[in-house]
């Protein structure tokens, strides 16, 4: 039987972004950043319960583990790593700023599903427009082609390498990549553009 | 195929920890020289964390801009590039105010060669150009208690006026800034670290913290630029 390369962990797919940071390739770091930075707010915002703040704790979070990642022993994934630096951060705000009352108890997990719309989000309009955009997604991975929809949903829904899902729909993997990338091209235009009407919203709204 | 597109393939296999080394340095290196690169890879992102049904309520934050300018490295970003061009057609009140804050940096800069007196020349330029004759007063106070010292005033073509300071007892640098609104928007969600928002007779001005300093001494600033600016409202 042939050998197919199996799932493809969340910690093998940053491997070579962190070992070219290790290096000092910056760029790398980035995309690490563009990354995870969404989880990054939300994990410190489980603690502070302010945007802003927990932007400046990501911020913070980031610019530490940057600056350590030659410590980074590549035994946990990279996020892992970074949410144990944010939530340390995080909790050395409130101790110095002695909000230890409200500090989140609960057991903060490294899960990667959780979701931040059961906290006390104080603004509708944001869950709104989340809520908007993850139905634009879902709309436009339903309307794609079957040959895209399959290829795509099989990477990301069950996490299988291109080779798997070439195995499993019989045909090259670079086929499986071009149509892989042919469904997030239709989806990354949806983000786009949901993106743009937000934007000019808020410049609307400044003005 | 045209080569964005056959790039952005690449990207997308790239988010899927299916490049080679050498690829992946081959992208990186087409990211930095083409910043709808980068762009692409955060709505990459945004989808990815869609289909694993976590939130998206955070997903236009960025933060990413203030983590590579504090560690010194720097970005060209599509969306930073975009918003400016929206905000510069945005306000004409705004641009006057901006005028008026560089024609007063301007004058303020002759004075750099007098750091000791510095802060209150500036002060007074400030005054006479936002019209509101405590402002810099708020933001000299707000580093009150840190024993910061001034190193340089510093303008943009936009109008922001930004004071550079250094904490002599840790050797860390941090700046407060002074903006017309209508040219920190951007600055509010990309720029800044912490933002608060100075009402005058002239309009909203936001003043901001950001540098290599922790959270907790940025909200202190702000905290402090709060109580007097709240002073003077009253």
């Amino acid at each position: 039987m042939k050998d197919i390369k199996k799932k493809i962990s969340n910690k093998e797919i940053d491997l070579s972004l962190v070992r070219r940071a290790k290096k000092g390739d910056y760029r790398a770091f980035d995309l690490l950043v563009l990354k995870y930075q969404s989880r990054v707010i939300a994990t410190a915002f489980k603690f502070v319960k302010e945007k802003q703040l927990a932007e400046d704790i990501a911020q913070e979070a980031f610019i530490k583990s940057y600056k350590s990642i030659d410590s980074f022993r590549e035994e946990s994934s990279f996020y892992t790593w970074v949410y144990r630096i944010a939530v340390n951060t995080a909790k050395n705000y409130l101790v110095s700023s002695k909000r230890r009352d409200e500090l989140v108890i609960s057991d903060l997990s490294t899960d990667d599903s959780f979701y931040p719309e059961k906290l006390d989000v104080d603004s509708p309009q944001e869950i709104l427009k989340a809520s908007e955009l993850r139905d634009l997604i879902f709309e436009t991975l339903s309307s794609l082609g079957e040959e895209t929809r399959t290829a795509l949903s099989l990477r990301e829904f069950d996490g299988l390498s291109y080779e798997e899902i070439a195995e499993i729909v019989q045909c090259p993997v670079g086929t499986v990549r071009s149509r892989i990338f042919r469904g997030r091209e239709m989806i990354e235009e949806v983000v786009g553009k949901h993106m743009d009407k937000n934007l000019i919203n808020q410049n609307t709204k400044i003005s | 195929m045209t080569i964005s597109k056959a790039i952005k393939e690449k990207i997308s296999a790239l988010s899927d920890g299916e490049l080679s080394d050498f690829e992946t340095r081959r992208v990186l290196d087409e990211i930095d020289i083409n910043p709808e690169l980068r762009e692409y890879w955060k709505k990459l992102q945004i989808s990815k964390t869609a289909f694993k049904n976590e939130s998206l309520i955070f997903e236009t934050a960025d933060v990413s801009s203030a983590v590579s300018r504090e560690l010194g490295k720097s970005f060209n970003s599509p969306s930073i590039l975009r918003e400016s061009f929206l905000t510069k057609q945005k306000n004409y009140i705004g641009l006057a105010l901006a005028s008026c804050l560089l024609v007063l940096v301007y004058n303020v800069q002759t004075f750099d060669s007098k750091p000791n007196t510095f802060p209150e020349l500036a002060s007074q330029k400030i005054s006479e150009a936002i019209a509101s004759p405590q402002s810099m007063e708020v933001l000299n106070n707000s580093i009150t208690g840190l024993n910061a010292e001034l190193q340089t005033l510093q303008s943009d073509p936009k109008g922001s006026l930004r004071a550079n300071y250094l904490l002599p007892s840790t050797g860390k640098t941090f700046n407060v800034s002074l903006s017309p609104i209508n040219f920190s928007s951007s600055l509010s969600s990309k720029g800044a670290s912490r933002i608060a928002y100075l009402r005058t007779k002239d309009g909203v001005f936001v003043i901001s913290v950001s540098g290599n300093i922790t959270a907790e001494k940025k909200l202190e600033i702000l905290q402090n630029a709060n109580f007097f600016a709240n002073n003077l409202n009253k």
